[in-house]
This record gives structure tokens, sequence and C-alpha cells, in this order.
């Protein structure tokens, strides 16, 4: 028996052929890959999709919404994604680089303010001044940033950015005065000062308008004034201060007066070179209404001019005849031309500087100033 | 490919020998058949593997389901007459095979006992299974299983002895 089983162990075994085993396992492969195919199918259901979902989401949150924000000139004060915007740009600006490329980057920033208060004016208009004037100050903050910027700059690279602040002052005049166009003469005071100001402001940059503040005694130190606290009661107190800090970046070298006849002599003075503003304006064709209410606004700063006097109030003296000065110098960027108009096509923007009218305006000042110096 | 897959794939390589052999020793030694049947029954078993519970002995799973995979290849009307010449045509083939050798002999004269004898020795001794996976796969006690592969020994002997 147990021969017998021992025989019986020995049975041969047979193997399955390479060939055979190979098509066997062909086979089980392709069954294989179909259950994958159908599991697959079967994973687009809501629940297999949800970590996908997620990480889409992840992506348009942190990539793709902030880029839109970052990039976009529409997204402006008042918008909900206007904080993310201003968070990476703080980002960028907190990035180590050397301080040339950091003034770019300030100069590109006080653009993009610009181009935001642009943006406001034209979906806004004159419903939100607020919006427009609390852009604006951010504006000059990054513009005075940029200035220091190239101030602090070595030798080496002074020049550089220097022209850099030149070059970019040139585009900021030129979105400035869209601006001013798009509010026109008929706005909130304080606003149409904030748009005056800064636009001197950039001017200082491009060396056109020094002469008329090289003409008043330089103050490092002046305090904000008069207009900034106008009583047009409309600002809130963030678009004050910042009001006030437009007027403040552009004060810096210019009017402090603190006598009742030197101040007398420059109301007398601005009151003269506003009427041959006028006498040019209405010369130059341009919008007699619109011309009209410029000469309101400037006659009753200049009233107000007076009355400071009268209260011995130099601060509100100095920020009033600021803000008459820069609003007479940059009158032309926010009443509009008749011939312009109608010839559809107007002058260069850097025309308006260079008009008689302007000109006369700060000659005039230059000389009186010669005279104060004398 | 998932854990499953992998095993499925681990256990053919383990037992497409053993699986071919049981054909290969039932359908006459065919070779060709043998392969074909083989690969019917692993596909077969992939595709119901969802349903194996893997703590039980993957062998006797197989197993079974080639013996029901054979028991239906015979089973078709033709077949069944097959089935009946391949275990009488069995002991020429072993002749064929070359009768000199005792193994084959013995094989062609398994062939030729009784269905119950026949498949308890197969199982036994060319598929090397033990009888508790005998039991199982022919759902059997193990007792009986022990005592039937017994019987069908001395059964065996006396059919040895009476081929000379």
């Amino acid at each position: 028996m147990d021969n017998m089983e021992s025989k019986l162990n020995n049975l041969p075994r047979k193997k399955l052929s390479r060939k055979a085993d190979l098509a066997i396992k062909l086979k089980l492969y392709c069954l294989i890959w179909r259950k994958l195919i159908s599991n697959f199918e079967w994973d687009f259901s809501f629940a297999s999709l949800r970590p996908a979902l997620a990480t889409f989401l992840i992506l348009i949150a942190v990539v793709i919404i902030p880029g839109y924000a970052y990039a976009n000139d529409n997204i402006t004060r008042g918008n909900f994604l206007y904080p993310v915007k201003r968070g990476l740009e703080n980002i960028e600006i907190n990035l180590p680089m050397p301080e040339n490329q950091k003034v770019a980057i300030y100069e590109k920033l006080a653009e993009r303010r610009l181009n935001e208060a642009e943006v406001l004016a034209d979906q806004a208009g004159n419903d939100k001044p607020e919006l427009i004037k609390d852009t604006l100050a951010e504006a000059a903050n990054l513009k005075e940033k940029a200035e220091e910027k190239a101030k602090n700059s070595d030798i080496k690279n002074t020049i550089k950015a220097n022209e850099i602040v030149t070059k970019s002052a040139e585009r900021q005049t030129e979105k400035l005065s869209k601006v001013a166009q798009k509010v026109g003469i008929g706005s909130n005071d304080e606003l149409i000062d904030s748009i005056a100001l800064a636009l001197d402001h950039v001017k200082t940059n491009k060396k056109e308008d020094h002469k008329f503040y090289n003409s008043f005694p330089e103050a490092e130190d002046a305090t904000v004034t008069g207009t900034s606290t106008e009583d047009t009661g409309t600002g809130s107190s963030t678009s004050q201060k910042s009001h006030q800090t437009v007027i403040k970046k552009s004060q810096k070298k210019k009017i402090n007066l603190s006598t009742r006849s030197e101040a007398e002599r420059a109301i007398t003075e601005v009151k003269e070179n506003v009427t041959a503003l006028k006498d040019s304006l209405t010369k130059d064709s341009y919008q007699p209404e619109e011309v009209e209410k410029l000469m309101d606004k400037l006659n009753t700063k200049i009233n107000r001019s007076y009355q400071a006097i009268e209260e011995n109030d130099f601060n509100k003296l100095n920020g009033l005849l600021d803000t008459t000065k820069a609003l007479a110098n940059n009158a032309k960027h926010f009443i509009h031309n008749e011939n312009k108009s109608n010839n559809g096509k107007g002058k260069d923007k850097g025309q308006f500087q260079n008009s008689t009218s302007s000109n006369s305006f700060e000659n005039a000042d230059k000389k009186n100033g010669n005279k104060r110096n004398k | 490919m998932d854990a499953k897959d992998k095993d499925f794939i681990e256990n053919y390589n383990k037992f497409k020998d053993k699986i071919y052999t049981y054909f290969w020793y039932r359908v006459n030694f065919n070779t060709a058949l043998a392969e074909d049947l083989t690969a019917e029954v692993f596909v077969k078993a992939f595709k119901n593997y969802n349903d194996f519970d893997t703590k039980k002995p993957f062998q006797a799973w197989i197993y079974a389901i080639a013996h029901n995979h054979l028991v239906n290849y015979y089973r078709t009307a033709n077949r069944e007459v097959d089935l009946e010449q391949a275990y009488s045509l069995s002991i020429n083939d072993a002749g064929k095979l070359d009768a000199k050798f005792e193994l084959e002999r013995i094989v062609a004269i398994i062939n030729s006992l009784e269905p119950y004898c026949r498949e308890v020795l197969q199982l036994r001794f060319i598929d090397q299974l033990s009888n508790t996976e005998i039991a199982q796969m022919l759902q059997k006690d193990e007792g009986a299983i022990r005592t039937q592969i017994s019987r069908a020994m001395q059964i065996l002997k006396e059919k040895i002895k009476e081929y000379g």
C-alpha cells in the first residue's frame, strides 16, 4: 500500500507552457484594465470629485482671484477684492530688492492708484468724491516714497532712479489730467483741490512748475491748512485726512505767509492773475459756462482768503492760496475747450501747461517772488 | 491595479501549474485543451474574485471552480459521450504514451475506475490535495473522504493486479 502511495505521489506534474501562461496573463490584465476603466467612470460621481473640486476652489482662492484682483485696475476702493489687491502690493513692496527697483515699484503703484481714480471718476463720477480723494492721497503717498527712495539711492543709481521718477511723472500727469477732465469743474471743491494739488506735485517732478513755488519762501514744516478743512461738509473724516495728506505733500516747499501785508499783497497778485486767466480762457474758446464756474470757485477762495486775514488764521490762508494757485495753474485740465470738442481731437496735454495763461500766471508769481526776495 | 488584483495575480502564479495539471490528467492529456480550460477557469475566478472570502484558502476555491468547469465542459450532450469515451480511451492512450511506464499505466487505470474512486485518487495523488481540501471541494465529511480514498486504493490495487 505504501509502495502504491509513493508511486502515485510521483505521478508527473505538468507545467503550463510559457506561451499559454502569457496568454492567460494578458487576458487577466485586460480584465484588470477594463475594471479600472469602469471604476474611473464611476469615480465621476460628486463624492469622488470632491477632492478635485476642493483643489480647484483652493486654486481659485489662492491664485486666480488674487491674480485677477492684483492685475485689474477696475478693482477700486470699495470693492471687496481691494484689500486682497493691496495685500499683494504690500508683499511686492516688502520683497528684498535694489533701491532702483523699489522706486519703480512705488511709481508703478502710484500710477495704478491714478488708474483706479480714473475708473472711479468714470464709474461713480461726482457721487463718491471721497473714494477718489482717498485714492489720490494713496497715490501721493506712494509717489513721495518713490521720491524718497530715489533721493536715498547711491550716486550710481540716483540718475537711473530720477529717470524713473521723471518718466512716471509724465504718465501720471496724463492720468491726473484724465481724472480732472472726467470729474469736471462742477465737482466737489475738495476733490478738485486734491486733483489740482496732485497735478502740481507731479508736475514739480517734471520740473515744469518749479518757478511757481520757488517764488515763495520755503517752509519744510508747513502745517496744514485752510482748504483741507473747508466747510463743504461732504467729506468724511478719512477723506479729509487724505485730502490733508495731498495738500501736505504738495505744500512742503510752498507758501508760508505770516504777516498781514505779505498776505494782502499775495492775494492781490493771485486776484490779478485769476483775472488774466479768465481773459486767456475766454480768448482760447473754453466753454463759457465752465469758465464761469471756475472763476466762481477761484473768487470764492480769494474772498475766503480775505476772511482768513481778518481772522488772523494764516494757516488757513496759506492753504487757500495754495489750492487757489494749484487750481489756476491746472484750470485747463478741468474745463473743456469748445474748439477741441468740436474738432473731436484736442491739443496734447503738455500744451495746457505751456499755454499763455498758465505761463503768465506763473511768471507773475515769479516776479512777485523775486520782489519779495529782494 | 488594486491590492485584490495583485493578490489574484500572485495566486495565479502559484496555482497555474496545478490547475493545468488537474485538467491535463482529466482531458486525456490534451495539452491545448488543458491550457484553454486553465485559462477559462482563471478568467472565471478573476471575475468572481470580489465575492471570494480571502480568509478562506484560495486553493480549495480555485479547485472547486476548476472541478465545476470541467463538469460543465463535459455536461453538454456531445461532451457527455466524450467524457465517457475519454475515460474508456484512457487505457489505450496510456498505451500510446508508452505503457512501459508504470506510472502512466497507473494513471490509465485510475481513469478507468468508478467516478467516485477516480475523483478522490486524482485529487489526493495527482493534485496533491489534503483530505481536508478534498472534503471542502467535494463538500463531504473529511472522514468519509479518508474512507473513500482507502477504498479507492484497494480497488486500484485489485485493478492493477487484474491488468497485470
